[in-house]
């Protein structure tokens, strides 16, 4: 008999956190429960066994990677609005990128975009997990 | 577009106090990990 298998097919999943952070630095944002802080949409066809196996891969998932994710992120470029008013966008070095991470925030808000692909079972959960985070912190 | 500031983490600490800042990833990888405390039964079958 083959055992039961859940599958997950590339449903978008979106997290939205508004104005968390303070006190906190980017460093420490793995150690944020997702579930608990953001305001989540589950997609529509999910059953409550989808919600309990996703909620519990992608948080896990997260709390293992959040620190290079938002680290390369920042490699990439930022966009920027200082104090005076200036703005502009830049990429950022190995340096920039350890001193933002390390600095208290004032507040952040975040969206982030995941999927899952594969199936859950008693097994555990094999695929693969996409994850897209976009986040406007003010220092 | 404003020229971005030149020594970065040199000056980190006077330019990004009371800055916004704005940046955004992609990423996806291959997974597999255990799941705890979650029953599966056999009315949970998804074809």
């Amino acid at each position: 008999m083959t055992p039961p298998k859940l599958t997950f097919n590339n449903e978008e999943l979106t997290l939205t956190l508004n104005g968390v952070g303070a006190d906190w630095t980017l460093g420490q944002f793995g150690h944020l429960s997702l579930f608990d802080e953001a305001s989540v949409q589950f997609p529509s066809s999910w059953t409550d066994l989808h919600i309990k196996v996703a909620t519990q891969v992608l948080q896990l998932h997260w709390q293992m990677n959040a620190h290079l994710y938002l680290e390369q992120s920042l490699q990439a470029g930022i966009s920027y609005s200082l104090r005076d008013g200036v703005s502009g966008q830049m990429g950022a070095d190995t340096d920039l990128v350890a001193h933002v991470m390390q600095r208290p925030l004032v507040s952040v808000d975040a969206l982030l975009s995941l999927k899952l692909e594969g199936e859950a079972s008693r097994d555990g959960f094999s695929g693969s997990v996409y994850v897209g985070p976009t986040l406007r912190i003010r220092f | 577009m404003s020229e971005a500031p030149e020594s970065q983490a040199e000056q980190s600490d006077d330019w990004l106090e009371g800055a916004t800042i704005e940046f955004a990833g992609e990423f996806g990888e291959s997974l597999d990990m255990p799941l705890e405390g979650i029953e599966f039964d056999d009315s949970d079958y998804v074809a």
